[in-house]
């Protein structure tokens, strides 16, 4: 009855201390990933150089481009990118070539239809 | 009726009788050898033990007696704690902790899946073990087979330390096998198929190097008992998100944890010798293995529908599986039976967090019965 009771104690005892460890540990981590994150971030998100300056470009706005519209030109880039493709679309930054069997297929009804030929599925072919 | 004078002195003949025993151990052992073959459940390990096992006990090879290599590597390799401790040197050295310090909230089902553990306790000095062999048994639901030798080491009558290494090597080996049906009862099919996308926040590579050395400092602070283990992991992890020592990173990472796996491996499987295993609290280990590993599994996934319910149904409870820390395979189970019910979800990155978590877990809880129950 004894053993039991001194186990009952370093089992409470056990469970607290390592919660108290693993969560004092999450507190920390969580507090020096804030705190150093912008010292040793991973490189794909630091930008040390202008990628103007890596292209050897000039910079949007020196061009006299209004920095409006590029900011319009990026949220609708990245408004495509974030929307779902219709079914059977290529993804986003593929090469024509590789676009996908349905959009092929329109584009091939189409410009034979302008240059006035037949147009005829493949796979309605007999 | 046999009469007038025995050709031989009963001690031989006592001696052939009892080689029945030594029949069953090589028998165990080749039970070993084909699921690490046949199964490839732990192959590393089980093909190291079972042959370790079946040196021990060829009769009359004296290799577990004596000044027999398996007592010497005994004696030199497992009483001085130097096995153990390398091994978890290649451990840390393995170990990517970026999943935890991507998301370090995962840390608590790492915690709560050592409930198994301080359960395990209970139930062992409930079967007449000592407070101290209870202690050495109940770290089989770390999940963690360097942290159980560890401790059974220090804690453990040497009889039992067979058993122990034996049960949490097998059982890690079966957590694919325990672990889903209890993941499957403690969860509902909507549960499972909550889908965590994985958007991976930066892990700056100064954290990366100060962890291992916050990890330690809080054992220091909080399980003494546990610095061998974790300074050694984190020595290990040390050399490897240092980044200038790649030699011994690779080294620590490959040929010293092979060679280490290799003699911790045979001289488990060496301590295994028939009189001391086939014993009815043998029978009794491997029960409380099952429930330690039970209780482990259970514990993280009811931790993990409370962090699902406090975070909106954003947590997958699975995931709390994970914390047992048999590292990669309980995150493999997490995400292979998150897929079964939801075929777009793919746990295995978040599981990582919580799995590593684990490993440390059980340093802890390992450190802390070290401290209040050793002598």
């Amino acid at each position: 009855m004894e053993e039991l009771q001194r186990g009952i104690e370093v089992a409470g005892t056990g469970i607290a201390v390592v919660f108290a460890a693993l969560v004092s540990l999450a507190v920390v981590t969580t507090l020096l990933g804030r705190a150093l994150r912008s010292v040793g971030a991973e490189p794909a998100t630091e930008v040390a150089v202008p990628a103007s300056e890596l292209l050897g470009v000039a910079p949007a706005g020196d061009a006299g481009i209004d920095p409006m519209l590029v900011a319009a030109m990026a949220a609708a880039v990245r408004f495509v990118r974030r929307s779902p493709r219709p079914k059977g679309a290529p993804e986003p930054g593929r090469q024509p070539g590789e676009a996908a069997g349905v959009w092929r297929a329109q584009g091939r009804q189409r410009l034979m239809a302008s240059q006035g030929r037949r147009v005829r599925p493949r796979n309605s072919r007999q | 009726m046999l009469t007038g004078e025995i050709p031989f002195d009963s001690q031989f003949f006592s001696e052939v009788a009892g080689l029945w025993k030594n029949g069953v151990m090589i028998l165990i052992a080749l039970g070993f050898i084909f699921l690490a073959v046949h199964k490839g459940f732990e192959p590393l390990l089980l093909i190291p033990i079972g042959v370790g096992i079946m040196l021990a006990n060829v009769p009359f090879g004296g290799l577990a007696e004596g000044t027999g290599l398996l007592t010497l590597l005994k004696d030199y390799g497992l009483k001085t704690e130097i096995f153990p401790l390398l091994m978890f040197l290649g451990l840390g050295a393995l170990t990517d902790f970026t999943p935890l310090i991507q998301r370090p909230s995962m840390a608590l089902l790492g915690a709560a899946a050592q409930i198994g553990i301080f359960g395990t306790l209970l139930g062992a000095i409930a079967l007449g073990f000592t407070l101290q062999n209870a202690g050495a048994i109940s770290i089989i639901g770390g999940a963690d087979g360097p942290t159980a030798i560890f401790v059974s080491i220090r804690l453990a009558d040497e009889a039992l330390l067979g058993p122990i290494a034996i049960s949490a090597y097998s059982y890690m080996a079966m957590v694919p096998i325990i672990q889903p049906p209890i993941m499957r009862a403690l969860t509902s099919r909507a549960e499972r198929s909550i889908e965590m996308p994985y958007e991976p926040r930066p892990a700056p590579k100064l954290v990366k190097l100060l962890f291992p050395l916050t990890v330690l400092l809080l054992a220091i602070l909080f399980a003494p008992g546990s610095i061998p283990l974790i300074g050694m992991f984190m020595f290990g992890n040390l050399l490897r998100e240092s980044g200038v020592v790649e030699r011994l990173s690779s080294t620590a990472q490959n040929e010293l944890i092979n060679i280490v796996t290799i003699l911790l491996g045979v001289t488990v499987g060496g301590t295994m010798v028939a009189d001391a295993f086939l014993d009815v609290d043998t029978l009794k280990v491997f029960a409380l293995g099952l429930v330690a590993f039970s209780l482990a599994t259970a514990g993280g996934v009811i931790f993990g529908k409370i962090m699902c319910l406090a975070s909106g149904r954003k947590i997958n409870p699975l995931l709390g599986a994970a914390g047992v820390s048999a590292v990669p395979m309980s995150a493999r189970v997490v995400h292979r039976v998150a897929l079964e019910a939801n075929p777009n979800n793919y746990l295995v990155m978040h599981a990582m967090g919580p799995n590593v978590a684990g490993v440390l877990g059980s340093a802890i809880a390992a450190g802390v019965i070290l401290n209040m129950v050793g002598s």
